[in-house]
């Protein structure tokens, strides 16, 4: 039979005295949903023990996101963002957020060993800067061959069109610069005159090659590209230096692809490593 | 042994054999190259040259005047510029 003892206050009897409740056996004080504590609906602060709150406690959220805080002082999901996003303060006031890696690191895209190829083609020009390094590059006939340059447009190389003209300027060294220009063909000679690719079977030289795009899927008249080239050379070493500029090419550009050729003619060469960077 | 070239993008590596239709390509792109090369080999005779001029004869010409280099230095730098890229 359910007893009720009604009164308005409930009081220790000794003062300074703690007032205990407590059920029988299991039984607990069962609180009505909504108690008050000193008048105000809720637990205090004070009332709860220090590391009392556990992961389990707290409410579900979103999987990835974070916890932070608003202007107002608030608690405030931050995130999930998209994958290799990171965390970025937006300053005072606001919370942090989920956003891509800020500039000045750049990141490996394609890579590989060596290979004998008539043809090198990178496809996926977008629109950060882009870093070719072609290490230990010879030709595969026993004699020089010199390595050319062709750009892509929307997935088509542009080989014709004097628009689309690359010039060279390679200073090779020697105290005045030595032009290769391509007048009325669409490539541009990044191993001019007699600054050729080492035959293979030379053993005591090769090429290689830093190559870079400058903001490629730009529209601006000019897409500017470098080729630092040196030669390792077990007498002299050498270093070329090669920039250009696709002229009145107002196009974005998708890819590049290099070949060697001698006497107009395109044939094989060796290389030992690459590496494709995007500057982020 | 077949030829053959690499194609990379982001996503993937491929390396494959020369086709006939590239071999063709290339065969267009040469007849292109055997066109263009009398002009682009003067074209490129032409801006050696200049640049050597400003490189290398054309203070000489100065100092000629002045008397500070032999008479006939000036013509003669220019000669072996001429020699060096012969048209």
């Amino acid at each position: 039979m359910t007893s009720t003892l009604k009164a308005d206050v409930l009081q220790s009897k000794t003062t300074d005295g703690d007032l205990t409740i407590s059920g029988d056996g299991s039984g607990v004080p069962n609180l009505e949903a909504g108690f008050k504590v000193a008048g105000t609906v809720g637990v205090p602060t004070a009332s709860i023990q220090d590391d009392a709150v556990t992961l389990a406690k707290m409410a579900a959220a979103v999987d990835g996101v974070v916890i932070s805080y608003d202007a107002s002082g608030n608690p405030v999901h931050v995130g999930p963002g998209t994958n290799g996003q990171v965390l970025t303060s937006t300053g005072a006031g606001s919370p942090p957020a989920f956003e891509d890696a800020g500039g000045g690191a750049w990141a490996k895209v394609a890579s590989g060993g060596s290979g004998t190829v008539s043809e090198f083609a990178y496809t996926s020009l977008g629109t950060k800067d882009t870093w070719l390094r072609l290490r230990g590059v010879t030709s595969a006939q026993n004699w020089l061959i010199g390595m050319r340059m062709v750009i892509a447009q929307s997935g088509s190389y542009v080989t014709t069109g004097t628009g689309y003209n690359a010039t060279a300027l390679q200073t090779n060294g020697a105290s005045a610069p030595t032009y290769a220009y391509a007048s009325s063909y669409a490539e541009a000679h990044l191993t001019p005159g007699t600054s050729s690719i080492p035959a293979s079977g030379d053993g005591s030289r090769d090429w290689n090659l830093d190559l870079n795009f400058f903001s490629p899927g730009g529209t601006s008249r000019h897409k500017n590209w470098s080729a630092f080239i040196w030669e390792s050379n077990d007498d002299s070493p050498r270093i070329q230096r090669t920039v250009g500029s696709f002229d009145a090419n107002t196009s974005a550009l998708s890819g590049f692809k290099l070949y060697c050729v001698s006497s107009n003619n395109q044939y094989d060469f060796n290389y030992i490593s690459y590496e494709i960077m995007e500057l982020n | 042994m077949a030829r053959k070239k690499i194609l990379i993008s982001r996503d993937s590596t491929q390396v494959v054999e020369i086709t006939a239709e590239d071999e063709a390509v290339w065969a267009a792109q040469k007849a292109l190259r055997d066109a263009a090369e009398p002009a682009r080999i003067a074209e490129e005779i032409q801006m050696n040259r200049r640049s050597a001029y400003q490189e290398e004869a054309d203070t000489l010409f100065f100092e000629e005047q002045a008397g500070e280099v032999a008479s006939g230095t000036w013509a003669a730098k220019r000669i072996e510029i001429k020699k060096r890229f012969p048209k």
